[in-house]
């Protein structure tokens, strides 16, 4: 059973006056046998694509089923322009892959509803890693969020590659962050070969498939911007209120530990022991509480929790570097080195998140963050897939 | 003071809670130290942390000679016979047993905590050379090119040497350049053969290093570079060669600069961070913090940051120092004068006499000298 733990930045608060603080939940998994993997490629063959396109899809996905696929292992193939078909149905390594045919519109809308057909035939196994690999050039108006969320309800995550020098990430990047993926930049040939084999290793390495987090919360608490780090996927928009709410997370990956970052907003804080939220993931389950006291000495000896600290800023500076903000980005990471003397996980975060900001286009930031991880003692690192 | 990240003014319930009561951030531990200054609370106390205590004793390396001709290391009787005639083992002659000038490998102290680097492949006599004062036989620059560099650290900070390009460059070279004895430990770790310089041929081309496989390495703006790869140096890179040796390519046009006529000149004095050794020269005055005004590493901070590493000391005690926290500069009477930033710690300044002060912030202290 995997060991989850919840906090506050301080395990005491200040009673009978409300609370607005951050948290940090950890999942550290005890299973490190790598699933086999269902792999759906749902590939772009709109215009755009023809010709050399078509050739590069057609080479990969045969290197694909000739190479990267284990024995275990499935895969589907979903074509789509201005409607999207089933190309090639759930087979082995041994299946038969017939030429891609580019020409006409782009429709993303039609790609996800078919999508979500296959998968709601194919059932949720979590005994099996799901990936969804969507490429596109992005030039595509964006689909219903609720449908790319859905992806995730069949225990897939779904990751988008964006295509040609002419790619548009924003669309993509947001369906693979509803979906709890990553976005992969390949702009040349080349790089489309080199993210689908990035993206076959990382979903050979999961170890738990789009885990569902159950967060029941206290009457007058509100947790909100559920923050998944190091990668800055948000789990949730808006506020969570008092009461059960069920949320996916992306894949668990072997020698990670799944981090989640949240703010707390409680109305009061009483005297003594207050639950604030409950946690359960995997079949283990944690608590959020926290301490209400008058007595100021011990509020001010209480320490600070450095790995909350560190977890929520990390948090935020991601989500700046989604939104573009480098200069927002490196203030905060700056504020972290100001850790280092406290925190030994400080000099890896920050060398790797300024990795992140030195990326030349949006699309290599977003890929790059895509491949942060947190090991399970602490360290930040990309992930080398 | 006032929540970075949504400005609203911070409290005590902040404090107590540790969180901006406004927007939920949590405050750092620099900010609840100021917060706490700024309420009179008595700050928290810092983490302990321990120095080691270094116990041990100067190893004495023993002269030690290896045979040419069998390559057998000979010491103690065997060195006698060696240096009177030939190798006790495979009789190989010593030709320079006639002349007398065979010298025994020169003994040499190992401070406790630096790395002795024993690639020496020096062969040349001494007739022609000033013994310097370590009993290293100084190496002049060969004729033909040299590059100018400035020099970043120990007393001879600011000068300007002229280091030959298109030759390996080690100790006996760096002694001949820096005759000052206050480099004796630190070129120790320097390599016989250490680093090459190179130049392109036209003069807008750009200066290059490499590193000839050194014990103790050499870094480029903080980077260890290793290979055979030039690394390609821009005006004012700084250099570290094993540690404690900064030089800083320079602009061939300001190696022009009279730096002694600007030392006689001008007001100036030396500001030495005595945790690492770094000594710079500073002559309007110099900010003590991490950062500089446009945010970027103060210069000092860099090169004590790199000194601490290289020398395998605790680089983190510089986070003791906030980014920007006081400024050093002296009166026009000599005085000494501190301008501490709103909120930051006040350092204890000790005034030592004769031009010199000290001055101490937690874990790190300075030496200011006129």
């Amino acid at each position: 059973m995997p060991s989850l733990n919840a906090s506050l930045v301080k395990n005491v608060a200040l009673s009978n006056s409300p609370l607005n603080s951050r948290g940090a939940l950890t999942i550290v998994g005890d299973n490190e046998n790598a699933l086999p993997m269902d792999l759906l490629m749902v590939l772009d063959v709109s215009g755009s694509m023809s010709g050399e396109g078509e050739r590069v899809l057609t080479d990969t996905v045969i290197h694909t089923l000739n190479n990267l696929l284990r024995p275990e292992d499935k895969i589907a193939i979903i074509t789509f322009n201005q409607s999207a078909n089933i190309h090639t149905n759930w087979t082995g390594k041994d299946g038969n892959v017939a030429p891609f045919s580019a020409g006409g519109g782009t429709n993303f809308g039609s790609a996800i509803n078919e999508t979500l057909s296959l998968l709601g035939a194919h059932g949720r196994d979590e005994s099996r890693a799901g990936i969804v690999l969507f490429l596109s050039d992005g030039h595509g108006p964006m689909p219903n969020s609720d449908n790319v969320r859905a992806i995730t309800e069949f225990g897939f995550t779904m990751h988008t590659l964006g295509v040609t020098s002419e790619r548009s990430p924003s669309h993509l990047e947001q369906m693979a962050e509803l979906a709890r993926g990553f976005y992969f930049d390949a702009p040349s040939l080349n790089d489309v070969k080199k993210s689908f084999q990035s993206l076959f290793n990382y979903g050979k390495t999961v170890v738990y498939a789009a885990p569902d987090l159950e967060i029941g919360i206290s009457d007058g608490v509100a947790l909100s911007d559920l923050v998944q780090t190091p990668q800055g996927v948000k789990i949730h928009e808006g506020e969570l209120g008092p009461g059960e709410h069920t949320v996916s997370l992306t894949h668990m990956v072997q020698d990670s530990r799944g981090e989640l970052s949240f703010r707390v907003n409680a109305d009061n804080i009483s005297d003594g022991d207050n639950l604030l939220a409950t946690f359960k993931c995997i079949g283990a389950t944690t608590e959020l509480r926290v301490k209400g006291t008058q007595d100021k000495t011990e509020l001010l000896e209480a320490p600070q929790n450095l790995d909350v600290t560190l977890i929520t800023r990390v948090g935020d500076v991601t989500t700046l570097l989604k939104q573009g903000d480098k200069d927002g980005a490196t203030r905060i990471i700056t504020q972290i080195e100001t850790l280092r003397a406290a925190h030994p996980g400080v000099d890896s975060v920050t060398k790797t998140l300024t990795e992140v900001t030195k990326a030349s286009t949006d699309g290599e930031r977003l890929e790059t963050l895509g491949k942060m991880k947190t090991t399970k003692d602490g360290k930040t690192e990309l992930r080398e897939d | 003071m006032r929540c970075v990240g949504c400005g609203s003014g911070l409290g005590e319930i902040d404090l107590l809670n540790s969180s901006c009561q406004s927007c939920g951030d949590i405050l750092l531990p620099d900010d609840l130290a100021t917060l706490r200054r700024e309420m009179g609370i008595a700050p928290d106390a810092p983490p302990e942390v321990e120095n080691p205590v270094i116990e041990a004793t100067p190893e004495k390396v023993p002269d030690s000679v290896d045979c040419p001709g069998c390559n057998t290391p000979l010491m103690g009787e065997d060195l006698a016979q060696w240096n009177t005639g030939a190798c006790p083992y495979c009789s190989h002659e010593n030709e320079g047993a006639a002349a007398g000038t065979t010298q025994p490998e020169e003994v040499i102290y190992i401070p406790d905590n630096l790395d002795y680097d024993e690639n020496e492949n020096d062969e040349e006599s001494s007739e022609d050379f000033e013994l310097h004062p370590s009993g290293f036989l100084p190496e002049l620059p060969p004729d033909g090119d040299t590059i100018p560099m400035i020099i970043n650290v120990g007393p001879m900070v600011g000068q300007s040497i002229d280091v030959p390009v298109g030759v390996p460059v080690g100790r006996r070279g760096l002694f001949g350049l820096l005759p000052d004895p206050w480099y004796e430990k630190h070129l120790k770790r320097v390599s016989g053969e250490h680093f090459e310089v190179f130049v392109g041929e036209n003069e807008d081309e750009r200066v290059g290093i490499t590193d000839l496989g050194s014990t103790n390495g050499t870094y480029v703006g903080g980077t260890r570079i290793s290979g055979t790869e030039m690394t390609v140096v821009s005006t004012d890179t700084d250099i570290n060669i094993g540690g404690n040796i900064q030089l800083c390519s320079l602009d061939a046009a300001k190696s022009t600069l009279d730096i002694a006529e600007r030392l006689a000149s001008e007001p100036h004095f030396y500001v030495t961070h005595n945790q690492s050794g770094i000594r710079v020269l500073t002559y309007a005055g110099v900010h003590l913090g991490r950062m500089t005004e446009g945010d970027e590493m103060e210069r000092w901070a860099a090169m004590a940051d790199l000194q601490l590493r290289a020398m395998g000391q605790d680089d983190s005690i510089l986070a003791y120092l906030s980014r920007r926290h006081f400024t050093v500069s002296l009166g026009e009477d000599g005085s000494l004068s501190l301008d501490v930033f709103e909120g930051k710690e006040e350092p204890e300044v000790v005034d030592e006499g004769e031009g010199k002060w000290k001055i101490n912030l937690r874990k790190n202290s300075f030496t200011i000298e006129t």
